[in-house]
């Protein structure tokens, strides 16, 4: 080994000892360069030179790059720049030249062509790197590493959305033709497996569906193959547990909770979303107005926070900068109202202003930042739910109440009910209604081909009777009922997600 | 600080593209106006001074948001209407943030990142497409004819070093495509120089010479290739699928190759017929350089072909005479045993004399074997087609091979200059 045949490379006033035999193996530059014939390939002896001269490179980024060919190439465990122990945090100047580090680093690899050590980069992609990585992917052309990151920030796309790098890494126009980093990233997300997910405060005990070892999950998905209900392996943030009245929305493929009161009835402004891709909860910046009871909607990708108790702003939340603005407000505070998104605009339907019933459909338009009415029907309804497909609304539950001349029995004021409101004709259809359930108390999402409905009638003491899971299908205008419930509990939400494709463990 | 920080943020916004519902402007700038973003930690605020002092700092103040930050209560009424000292606000109201930051439970990383290149010295400068139309381009072209033109085994006086990261720098500006073009281009220009230098050579000397052309370019695509090679990964196999090398060797087969395949086969398989006119080695040369030409070659081509290299190079490495029988039958046409070649074919190891050695009549069926192979492979629909499929059948299964040689060639000719 001692008699390795070393090669001095300078660059600048200094030089660098590696062993030639490494430096052919490791770096695609030495190698075509011994190749090549040309003035350098030659030994000292027969007219070539003492060392190997490199320019332009920097000095920090050429030694980790030969610090890690002496050191005979990736090694277990190697991790890029200097990592403390996890936690410690580190000091900030060392995390500033950790960055302008790895660009040196990626630099120097790409130069000397080391490609194991780019190979490496791949699985040092991180929330503190990944856009820099991405850049310097790009700046010296290798599409792995750039496959890599996108992927990374598609997982983490609302925190890296939020960075204020991201927007200087679109102002490079992206090639004719070519979709903006923000949209493949968004694409990215919408894959995998939709999967029903419910939360709730289950309650465990022999009766539950699942008799769950220790505390009962607080996050559930629904298997539709085997009909059953799995815990997640995440539960709601100790922040969310016993909140009520909360405004829920799903943006991104994130689930967001936000608002609502607790217990103790005291109104909270917090925000919360839930990532699918890694599991995880994230708490985002906070409504500037504490809300409850209100409707969270997802339109062009921000979310509308409208209303609340006795509140008539509406803020919107835009997730690259995380943070919420006051938008036009209702024209009058609402009560038992119920809001979607329908084709770009918001719809707000039913319930109560301050002194009468609310007979006006609301249209907001997010671009004019305009409410408008929209239109004026004649059936009152309050506590329903609704969710769009194209330009239809589909309002499940609630109480109807009928002031017109075509009025049918008050039976139809509390049962569970399934109506189209579409936008364009502004045609109602009263499409179906089941007349045991009550549809005053449920959650529904929109999911594969039809509505699914979970409804807990609380105000009835024979309570298993009347917990109810049925799928309202869309396309045939029929039900499905479903016998596993997922578990007791109060505060239900169901919601659709994608989860990643892999076994969720 | 406060200034120079808003210049920044300005510049580098207007640069930025709008999104299709064009509110990216505003919408990115209204964020930092309006209410107070979150806080971050007191590492984001970058230290200017480790900034070059170039015109082109894109780099903004790294306003990392530490999402799990304590954020309730935090009531604030309507957004006040937009400022001209929006960020400075925003720096205040970091600052009133940061201490609240530090007492959150894990302050995550900064993540400054230095969008602007200018950390790299070879990407500091931008190279416009004039620059490196007069600057680096001529720089590659002078190295370029220089490998191009020399003989092998010459001492390459270039440096590596140099020319390496000239390419590299036109690939990381983006001017990989332009640069790839003037390569190829460059290159068909010389071998058509090259072709027509040729064309111009005397019989006596066409063989050394296609041999000499053949060898040089080899040569040069030593050196050339492995300048190249940043280009051939970052460009050449990721964008377009090809390689570098399998490129230019094309180039050679169809500007030189092909075009004097047809003057130069029969000119070998006369000069076999006379001895050491044409030296082995020059004949094994040019065959093994054929070969390279055609990578692609599978059975029966390369088979035939191969074997018929093996036999030349039998035959160069037989010492002058210690067998000069094998020589004999090897090399002289003359005292070929039968020249019918279907004969040959349908018994070949009773029709030569010696049993291990092959005979002349059975390599020179193998070189027609190659040349209608090295023919028939590349289907070119030109105006040489025509010329080509009489070849093809001149060289089939139902060429007779008539009673000599130079009838074949005779004719062959004649189909050449027809």
């Amino acid at each position: 080994m001692s008699a390795e045949e070393m090669v001095q490379i300078r660059l600048e006033d200094r030089c660098y000892p590696v062993s030639k035999r490494k430096l052919i193996e490791q770096s695609d530059y030495f190698r075509a360069l011994y190749r090549s014939g040309m003035r350098e390939a030659l030994s000292p002896e027969a007219g070539g030179p003492e060392v190997q001269q490199l320019r332009g490179l920097s000095a920090p980024g050429l030694r980790l790059v030969l610090d890690f060919i002496n050191a005979g190439g990736a090694r277990e465990g190697w991790l890029l720049g200097r990592r403390g122990e996890p936690g410690g945090g580190g000091e900030e100047e060392e995390d500033m030249d950790e960055v302008s580090l790895l660009s040196e680093l990626v630099e120097a690899a790409s130069f000397l062509q080391v490609t194991s050590l780019l190979r490496l980069l791949l699985s040092q992609v991180r929330l503190t790197n990944c856009l820099e990585l991405y850049r310097l992917a790009q700046v010296y052309g290798l599409p792995d590493l750039q496959e890599a990151c996108l992927r990374f920030m598609a997982v983490h796309f609302h925190e890296v959305l939020c960075k204020p790098q991201f927007h200087l890494l679109g102002s490079s126009p992206p090639a004719p033709g070519d979709v903006s980093l923000k949209q493949r990233l968004r694409e990215a997300r919408m894959t995998g497996t939709p999967v029903l997910v419910a939360l709730g405060d289950f309650l465990g005990g022999p009766l539950a569906p699942h008799p769950y070892q220790g505390e009962p999950p607080s996050m559930l998905r629904y298997e539709e193959m085997t009909e059953r209900w799995f815990p997640l392996a995440n539960n709601l943030p100790p922040d969310l547990v016993n909140v009520r009245g909360y405004g829920s929305a799903i943006l991104d493929n994130y689930l967001f909770i936000v608002g609502g009161y607790r217990i103790t009835s005291q109104e909270i402004s917090a925000a919360h979303s839930y990532n699918p891709s890694t599991n995880e909860w994230l708490q985002v910046a906070s409504m500037n107005q504490k809300r409850s009871n209100f409707k969270l909607v997802a339109v062009n990708s921000k979310l509308y926070a409208i209303g609340g108790q006795a509140v008539s702003n509406v803020e919107c939340y835009n997730p690259e900068q995380d943070a919420w603005n006051f938008m036009a407000p209702l024209p009058n505070p609402l009560a038992e109202f119920s809001a979607c998104e329908c084709q770009g605009k918001i719809y707000v339907i039913g319930g109560y202003t301050t002194r009468d019933r609310n007979m006006n459909i609301l249209q907001y338009c997010p671009a004019a930042d305009l409410w408008t009415l929209f239109e004026t029907c004649d059936v009152h309804i309050r506590k329903q739910q609704m969710v769009s497909v194209e330009e239809t609304i589909y309002i499940v539950g609630g109480c109807l109440h009928e002031l017109g001349p075509t009025r049918r029995g008050s039976q139809s004021e509390d049962m569970l009910t399934v109506q189209s409101y579409n936008t364009a004709t502004r045609q109602w259809l009263y499409l179906k209604e089941n007349t045991s359930k009550s549809g005053l108390n449920l959650t529904c999402a929109l999911h594969n081909d039809g509505i699914y409905i979970m409804s807990r009638d609380v105000t009835l003491s024979t309570s298993l009777e009347h917990r109810v899971f049925l799928k309202y299908n869309i396309f045939n205008d029929s039900w499905e009922a479903f016998r596993r419930f997922p578990a007791f509990g109060h505060n239900l939400l169901v919601s659709s997600l994608y989860l990643p494709n892999k076994a969720e463990t | 600080m406060e200034e120079s920080m808003e210049e920044e943020e300005g510049g580098s916004y207007e640069a930025m593209m709008d999104d299709q519902n064009h509110n990216n402007w505003e919408a990115a700038v209204d964020g930092f106006r309006q209410p107070p973003p979150p806080p971050p930690p007191p590492s984001s605020i970058p230290a200017p001074a480790r900034e070059p002092p170039a015109g082109q700092l894109l780099t903004m103040p790294a306003v990392s948001v530490d999402r799990k930050g304590p954020k309730e209560g935090l009531p604030m009424g309507p957004p006040p209407p937009p400022e001209a000292n929006g960020v400075i606000m925003m720096l205040k109201s970091c600052d009133a943030a940061a201490a609240v930051a530090k007492a959150a439970p894990a302050p995550t990383p900064s993540s400054t990142i230095n969008i602007n290149t200018s950390t790299s010295k070879f990407l500091m400068n931008v190279i416009t497409i004039e620059d490196y139309k007069s600057t680096y381009w001529p720089k590659l072209d002078g190295a370029i004819d220089q490998l191009l033109t020399q003989s092998p085994g010459d001492y390459i006086p270039i440096s590596y070093e140099q020319i390496y990261s000239c390419v590299y720098k036109c690939v990381c500006q983006q001017h990989s495509e332009q640069m790839y073009s003037d390569l190829i281009k460059k290159i068909t220009n010389h071998l058509e120089r090259v072709s027509k230098e040729l064309q111009a050579s005397p019989p006596d000397l066409y063989i050394e010479r296609f041999n000499l052309a053949l060898g040089q370019y080899m040569g040069a695509l030593q050196s050339i290739v492995p300048l190249f090679i940043y280009m051939n990964k970052f460009y050449i196999e990721t964008k377009l699928n090809r390689d570098l090398k399998d490129d230019l060797i094309k180039l050679f087969t169809e500007h030189v190759a092909e075009k004097h395949i047809y003057s130069l086969m029969p000119l070998l398989l006369e000069a076999q017929s006379t001895p050491f006119q044409v030296t082995p080695s020059t004949m094994a040369n040019i065959v093994k350089g054929l070969y390279t030409l055609r990578p692609e070659v599978t059975s029966p081509g390369r088979e035939l072909g191969m074997s018929w290299l093996i036999t030349a190079r039998q035959h160069v490495q037989v010492p002058e005479g210690t067998d000069s029988e094998c020589i004999e039958c090897a090399l002289l046409l003359e005292t070929r045993t039968h020249w019918s070649c279907r004969d040959c074919t349908q018994s070949t190891a009773r029709s030569c004399r010696h049993s291990g050695a092959p005979s002349q009549s059975c390599s020179w069926k193998r070189m027609l074997d190659f040349l209608h192979w090295f023919v028939i492979k590349k289907k070119k629909p030109n105006k040489q087609k025509q010329n080509k499929k009489i070849v093809a059948a001149r060289l089939g299964d139902d060429f007779e091979m008539g009673q000599s040689s130079n009838e074949f060639i005779y004719r062959f000719r004649e189909e050449q200059a027809a």
